[in-house]
């Protein structure tokens, strides 16, 4: 008998320029740029849905929708794939692109299960946006019982929602999972956990979040689905189930998703600002450790979202609890500022858009501070003031570090520069859409116009007016972005190695990185952030060949420089 | 040098703090405070926005301050100082805040069981709120009755129909809100009382509030509900009048309820209830009593259709009349869809009599049956 030859993994051909982001890949650049892309791609439809509410609220009267179910299903769907489909998957692509590379690794720890995690993701969209095809979800991102139950949402979209967020969980929790383990890990021969970069600490704290958090979701989604399947009732009133419940197991998960979208956002914004003002991240240590403070003050805060509906004494810890989550939230506002002061500031794209969600998260904070209030907060909730709030947070936050995110570490992942000129044209109308957009809903609620309504009183028509021409105006800022990002790609300034001549690990290799990312194991500086320093000035000098230990201020270790072992072994 | 920048940074901090405490003192930003509790929240929010503007000021101030001062010079190519952190101002800026946030929580603790207190009150007036799709409807206590035919078996019944689409509550004293909801959760919201509780289906909720000012705002509901949550909102009023004003609104009412016990079938009942009850105006067009939904399939001329349907026979359930074809299409609207409107919008839950009564489900059936086309 003839042997066969058994094909090696060499003799497969791999796919090369765009394809390979079309196909499996266990390579962590690819995941996080198909992570990167595909949530960007949800941001446009999200975005799309956010200017049809908009318009929309033009007028008191009806204008678009056809009914208030077609409009409900607007923010239903806006809600969910700005925050499932967007923020959350998007900063999974950062973590995936940057935590391997900044701890000098090849890959993450499991890159299969790595894809696995991504390859859910592009499904949980399809099935989200199907809902179109059957009767789209409409009640709400929060889906509260019994309006989401089978008796008063019929619609299969309601369920292909519940399953399209159940993907999306497993796949969150996946990566969670894979981060813990690489970052505790696979850090590299003289970087300890308190000289990783600050993003890295953040995707660690996320992933706590997320492991511990997820689950619960997960829990509820599986009974919201058994509800509405196979008749179960657990949710509904009518034949002994609680809403309540579903409002407890919901924002269980869904108050610490808003860390989950933030915390990362806060570590893209502690290392841009560090780079591009020249200067060390002011009380490293106070940074990181907030982080975990944040992340387990987190997971008890969850009933200031009831307090409208929980029994009177049990809304009294969480407004505790609540109250304390400004004092971590301040640590690091404050610690920015510290790292601005004295620096040698350059007005980049990435920059302006950092210091854009250094002005305005620090609104979101306040008001936040406002809605831990119970008093204060039975006024506000459900009106436009909380629409305010969280705009402030996730949009003012999250999805302006991400943009900064990306005009950092896109010469990272392309090799080329964005040009600087469209960057600013695009931070500008951004910034003030934005603000026009959402500061006046800050005066809508208080005056008492609730959220999720289509007509509305005449008496707040003014301010609806000057926000719908934000967000007109966010809608073009869009534009200078996405011809920067196409033009750049093929015609960009070339980025070379190091382009904000940066510390940390991930500049120390070419760009875009070659397939195993580094050619030799790397070292890391001794201090992530030691700019300013004889130290920090040697590592760049000598394009990251040797680290120096730092003196003082407590981050180094070791008093003997790290040199590269000789390579060949 | 050290210590006139230390004098600059008291004089900017004195100047954030008295910005803060004019903005305090001077801020209006909610509607007009009508019951007694919106004066303690107001004044809780507004101390709290002395405070918020002052550190708004120290931050935005801090990054203004930081980009003009530490901006990179053109031809400079050297890093910032590195400074990696200062112990004492860290512990600083961490201890300020929280105990800003434990001050903050008990002036908010303190207000908030000072305005909802469940402890009986002497003279409090009990109002019934029940949310329903899209509407809320308002019940009232009965006044005494010294007639000896009132009997307590009428009692119950005359205070079925002690209710109304409008809540009137009168000038002064304290009132207990009964919330329930007889489908999804909804929110009864009064913003000029700063009053909101849910109406969570399976429960009964209270809120407390005592109205200081006659007028008459909306009662929103703020909890998406569904279809017509929008409609919702501008749809049920409340009235704040005199005590004499509100007596006599009662005895009519209850003059009225009365009177409806002893005949419940009756057409004029019927009447009442699909406007104060029932709230069929939320969805449906019905120009005799004036509603103007937009959800539902117009009623006008109901019963000419629904005659039309009996004569064609077109196989309605439970009899053949037309009577047959309204009910049916109360008690179970998927049965006879009107081409372009989709099932499952309108309660499904009218034919349950704790819902709908068989004696409110005939008057309403025999009110319909008087509509016809012109």
């Amino acid at each position: 008998m003839a042997t066969t030859v058994k094909p090696t993994a060499a003799a497969v051909p791999k796919p090369r320029g765009i394809g390979k982001y079309l196909v499996w890949s266990i390579d962590h650049k690819v995941i996080g740029i198909q992570y990167i892309v595909v949530s960007f791609f949800f941001f446009l439809v999200g975005g799309l849905l956010a200017e049809l509410i908009r318009i929309e609220l033009l007028t008191p009267a009806a204008s678009l929708m056809v009914d208030g179910g077609a409009y409900n299903t607007l923010f239903t769907m806006h809600g969910t794939i700005m925050i499932f489909l967007f923020v959350v998957p998007m900063l999974a692509g950062f973590g995936n692109y940057l935590v391997p590379l900044m701890l000098g690794q090849k890959d993450m720890a499991f890159p299969w299960l790595n894809a696995l995690a991504f390859w859910m993701l592009p499904p949980a969209g399809l099935v989200m946006l199907a809902g179109w095809l059957v009767g789209p979800a409409q009640a709400g991102w929060t889906s509260y019982f019994p309006l989401s139950g089978p008796q008063f949402s019929p619609f299969d979209g309601q369920t292909l929602w519940a399953i399209s967020l159940h993907l999306i969980g497993a796949s969150s929790i996946l990566g969670a999972v894979n981060f813990i383990v690489t970052i505790l890990n696979m850090r590299p021969a003289g970087m300890s956990m308190w000289q990783m970069p600050l993003f890295v600490w953040s995707i660690f704290a996320t992933s706590i979040i997320i492991l511990v958090a997820t689950p619960f979701l997960a829990g509820g989604l599986t009974l919201m689905l058994f509800d509405r399947l196979a008749g179960t009732s657990f949710f509904s009133p009518a034949t002994g189930g609680d809403p309540l419940l579903w409002q407890n197991v919901f924002w269980f998960y869904s108050h610490p998703a808003v860390y989950i979208m933030v915390l990362p956002a806060m570590g893209i914004l502690s290392d841009v600002l560090s780079v591009h003002a020249r200067k060390p991240v002011f009380g490293y240590r106070f940074i990181a450790l907030s982080s975990l403070a944040i992340g387990f003050l987190g997971c008890i805060v969850w009933g200031h979202h009831m307090f409208t509906s929980l029994a009177s004494w049990a809304r009294i810890p969480f407004m505790l609890t609540t109250m304390l989550i400004a004092v971590p939230t301040g640590v690091k506002m404050f610690s920015w500022i510290g790292t601005l002061w004295g620096g040698k500031i350059r007005f980049t794209s990435a920059m302006l858009f950092s210091l854009g969600f250094l002005s305005m998260f620090v609104l979101g904070g306040i008001t936040g501070v406002f809605l831990a209030s119970i008093p204060v907060d039975i006024h506000l909730h459900d009106t436009y003031f909380v629409v305010a709030h969280f705009h402030f947070v996730l949009f003012g936050g999250s999805v302006l570090a991400i943009f900064g995110g990306i005009y950092h570490w896109f010469p990272k992942m392309t090799g080329r520069m964005l040009n600087e000129g469209l960057g600013k044209i695009h931070f500008a109308l951004t910034y003030v859409g934005f603000f026009l957009t959402f500061f006046p809903m800050h005066f809508l609620g208080l005056e008492g116009m609730p959220r999720r309504i289509y007509t509305y009183d005449p008496k707040y028509e003014a301010l609806n007016v000057l926000s719908t021409i934000g967000a007109l105006i966010m809608a073009v800022a869009v534009v200078p972005f996405l011809v920067n990002v196409a033009v750049s790609l093929v015609a960009g300034k070339p980025a070379g190695n190091n382009p904000w001549r940066a510390l940390s690990l991930e500049w120390m290799t070419s760009s875009p990185p070659p397939e195993l990312n580094f050619d030799e194991p790397p070292i890391p500086a001794s201090d992530p952030y030691g700019y300013g320093t004889p130290e920090g000035a040697a590592y760049l000098a000598s394009g990251g060949k040797v680290a120096l230990p730092t003196s003082g201020h407590g981050h180094g270790h070791g008093d003997q420089p790290i040199e590269r072992p000789a390579t060949g072994d | 040098m050290k210590l006139n920048r230390f004098a600059i940074y008291l004089i900017v901090g004195a100047v954030f703090i008295a910005i803060g405490i004019f903005v305090g003192l001077t801020a209006r930003v909610f509607p007009i405070a009508a019951s007694a509790e919106a004066a303690a929240v107001d004044s809780l929010f507004n101390f709290m926005l002395a405070i918020a503007v002052v550190v708004f000021l120290i931050v935005e101030g801090g990054i203004i301050y930081s980009i003009i001062r530490f901006r990179r010079r053109a031809g400079d190519e050297t890093d910032g100082a590195p400074i990696h952190g200062n112990t004492a101002l860290e512990i600083t800026w961490t201890a300020i805040p929280a105990v800003i946030v434990f001050v903050l929580s008990i002036y908010s603790y303190q207000v908030y069981v000072t305005i909802r207190n469940p402890e009986p009150k002497d003279n409090e007036v009990r109002v019934g709120v029940v949310g329903q799709q899209f509407a809320w409807k308002f019940t009232y206590e009965m006044p005494e009755d010294s007639d000896p035919e009132v009997t307590p078996e009428l009692r119950e019944k005359i205070q079925q129909y002690m209710l109304d689409s409008t809540l009137y509550l009168p000038l002064n004293r304290p009132v207990r809100a009964i919330i329930e909801s007889q489908d999804v959760i909804h929110s009864f919201y009064i913003p000029e009382f700063r009053i909101k509780q849910d109406a969570t289906p399976g429960r009964v909720t209270e809120a407390y509030f005592t109205p200081i000012e006659k007028g008459e705002w909306w009662v929103v509901c703020a909890e998406l509900c569904g279809v017509g949550h929008a409609a919702m909102s501008l749809i049920n009023k409340v009235v704040v009048i005199e005590q004499n004003e509100f007596d006599d609104y009662i005895a009519t009412l209850y003059a009225k309820a009365k009177e409806t016990a002893s005949d419940p079938r009756s057409p004029e009942v019927g009447r009442q209830l699909i406007v104060n009850k029932y709230a069929c105006g939320a969805c449906h067009i019905l120009d005799d009593v004036g509603l103007a939904g937009n959800i539902g399939p117009s009623l006008n001329g109901i019963a000419t259709r629904a005659e039309g349907h009996a004569e064609r026979g077109e196989g309605l359930v439970g009899g053949t009349d037309a009577a047959a074809y309204i009910r049916g299409s109360i008690v179970n609207p998927n049965l006879y869809l009107v081409a372009g409107y989709a099932a499952g919008v309108m309660p499904q839950n009218y034919g349950n009599p704790n819902v709908m009564s068989e004696d409110d489900l005939e008057a309403i059936v025999n009110y319909l049956l008087t509509i016809r086309d012109e």
